[in-house]
């Protein structure tokens, strides 16, 4: 599984794509994530106009396993929710990059982006967590 | 073969016949058997059934459920032992089980010494000051446990420690117990070694601190070898200490948590002393606590009490069985109980080592953890827990603990004998020697029951309880 090479990751498995704008960026969860997840049953995500802060939580997203938190990437306020993804998760399972998407925010502070890992540091990040188990 | 699925009783029901005056031979039953003879529906919507119908439904769908008493029930964490059948017989005696606890308090003296010794009995074994039965589960043991915690730091003037510190390896209800009292759950990672290092928890001590919830031996089956001095520290940083006394049944006359740091602890009657699990319950969860929480216990009968958790006494059939097992066994039987838990886990440890990749290597106690990380084929833990249902034996726990992937946990408990533990890992073995060479039996399994794999997305997004009338069967 190769993660794009655009887009930005948190250490806890959330995906971040700035759009050209320097404004928006959309937000979604890593296809590993999707994949150690399994089947997913129900997604939470905050309403328009909320404000998410980076690191907190900001949604849940639970499955026949368990209940995993969404952290925010960076910090804004969200302009778009993905509601055709709430009603079908499977969604995530075939486009976690495109259609998968689950917000669009207004960024707030650009430079957070740096606290974010590239495609690579996150493979690495990835490797580094399965050794440990 | 696999048996027929079994119809619901509604589609046994025959409108024209009248079973239900049958009932009728009981005189105590005569005003509600008089109301569903004048109606030609049922009551309520209910069919009429004849009675042997009913009895046949109700065994083939028993005979279609596992249970102990048919064999191996290896769930991790859950310690499903063996009910002796003694605790059943002492029980049902009627001057306990007809016994009701308004009678007058002389019709009870024994009813509450039994309940007395039982608190005491519990009060020896872990360590602590003191006992309340009341809870009537293990999570309604954290509950109020977490309860007393807050009561403790408010008595203090202390309203702003709003933080629980809680384990990756923790059960869910931790978290569950701590944010139902408005806490904040703040997590702590494991160590490689698969326990808590007291340097990682100093670094989450703060004035916001409430308490720390830790379960000894952890999910892993592992001892927390640094528990007296995170308790140490954590009761410098001002916070207490919750122990979850899920794995008791690896600490009976092996440590006593009263004395290691814990301030409130929880058993489960259900797991550590025999009484039935689930639906043969009910469960039954009494909390031991120090003295400086004493005062705010459901039953101190201060004013600092949090109040009863639980009507009248609490599970008293539970109490009872607890009892005789504990009079039967005496400290050096409890001892033994976990001696022999242990002994039974780490055989199957050892004779597991290498057949299943084990994630984390530290000595266990009275449970291990394997994973799938080595099998072929992409054969999963789910497969490989289907398909133990064909040979004949109820699945580990799996996916849990959390923090480990594709986690299977086995705890056998120490009712079981060398021969059936010897069937279960030759069944364990087998299962994964098939991965490699026929990973669609495991895929597919299982093979030997009513319903296969069910459809567990479905079922969880569109739960549906309601049996309607709509066809005819």
């Amino acid at each position: 599984m190769t993660n794009p090479k655009d887009l930005k990751y948190s250490e806890h498995d959330e995906w971040l794509r700035l759009d050209a704008d320097g404004v928006h960026a959309w937000v979604g969860i890593t296809a590993q994530a999707v994949e150690a997840l399994s089947d997913l049953v129900f997604l939470d995500l905050p309403e328009v106009g909320k404000e998410i802060q980076q690191g907190e939580v900001f949604g849940e997203i639970e499955s026949v396993k368990a209940v995993a938190d969404l952290y925010a990437p960076m910090t804004g306020e969200v302009v778009k929710r993905n509601d055709a993804l709430i009603d079908d998760l499977a969604i995530l399972k075939k486009d976690p990059y495109g259609a998968g998407w689950m917000l669009q925010i207004r960024v707030e502070k650009r430079s957070e982006a740096d606290k974010l890992m590239q495609a690579d540091a996150y493979a690495s990040h990835l490797k580094s967590r399965a050794d440990h188990h | 073969m696999p048996t027929p699925l079994e119809r619901v009783i509604f589609h046994r029901a025959h409108s024209d016949k009248e079973y239900l005056r049958v009932v009728a031979a009981d005189p105590t039953l005569d005003a509600i058997t008089l109301d569903f003879a004048e109606r030609s529906d049922g009551v309520g919507g209910m069919e009429q059934v004849g009675e042997v119908e009913v009895v046949r439904h109700y065994t083939r769908l028993s005979l279609l459920n596992w249970d102990i008493d048919r064999g191996l029930y290896p769930l991790g964490s859950c310690t499903m032992k063996h009910n002796p059948r003694l605790h059943e017989r002492v029980a049902a005696d009627p001057a306990y089980s007809q016994a009701h606890p308004s009678w007058p308090a002389a019709y009870l003296a024994q009813h509450c010494g039994i309940m007395n010794e039982l608190a005491a009995d519990l009060a020896t074994l872990s360590g602590f000051d003191k006992v309340c039965l009341q809870p009537a589960a293990g999570a309604h043991g954290e509950l109020t446990a977490v309860f007393m915690i807050r009561a403790w730091h408010l008595s203090r003037g202390d309203a702003t420690r709003d933080v629980f510190l809680i384990p990756d390896s923790a059960h869910g209800t931790n978290p569950a117990s701590a944010a139902m009292s408005g806490f904040r759950c703040v997590q702590v990672k494991s160590g490689p070694e698969g326990t808590l290092r007291v340097e990682d928890i100093r670094e989450l001590l703060n004035e916001r601190l409430a308490a720390i919830m830790i379960t000894n031996p952890n999910t892993l089956g592992i001892y927390e070898t640094q528990f007296s001095d995170i308790a140490d520290a954590v009761h410098k940083a001002g916070g207490l200490v919750y122990m979850d006394g899920a794995n008791f049944n690896a600490a009976m006359g092996v440590f006593q948590p009263g004395r290691i740091g814990a301030d409130v602890m929880h058993f489960n009657l259900h797991k550590t002393f025999t009484t039935p699990h689930g639906g043969g319950g009910p469960g039954s969860g009494p909390i031991g606590f120090n003295a400086t929480l004493a005062p705010f216990a459901p039953d101190s009968g201060k004013a600092e009490s949090i109040g009863r958790v639980k009507s009248w006494f609490g599970q008293w059939g539970m109490y009872i069985r607890a009892w005789v097992y504990i009079r039967t066994l005496g400290s050096i039987g409890l001892h033994e109980v976990s001696e022999e838990a242990v002994l039974n886990a780490n055989y199957i440890r050892r004779r597991l080592e290498g057949v299943l990749s084990m994630p984390v290597k530290s000595a266990t106690l009275h449970e291990s953890v394997f994973n799938d990380r080595d099998l072929p084929n992409k054969i999963t833990t789910l497969d490989v827990a289907k398909r133990l249902i064909d040979y004949g034996f109820h699945p580990p726990t799996v996916y849990f603990p959390i923090h480990v992937h594709g986690a299977l946990m086995i705890e056998p408990t120490e009712t079981e004998s060398l021969d059936e533990l010897d069937r279960f890992c030759d069944a364990m073995r087998a299962v994964v020697a098939e991965a490699a060479t026929d990973p669609e039996r495991l895929k597919s399994a299982p093979h030997t029951t009513c319903v296969s794999r069910v459809d567990e997305v479905l079922a969880a997004r569109s739960l549906d309880l309601r049996w309607v009338a709509t066809e005819r069967g």
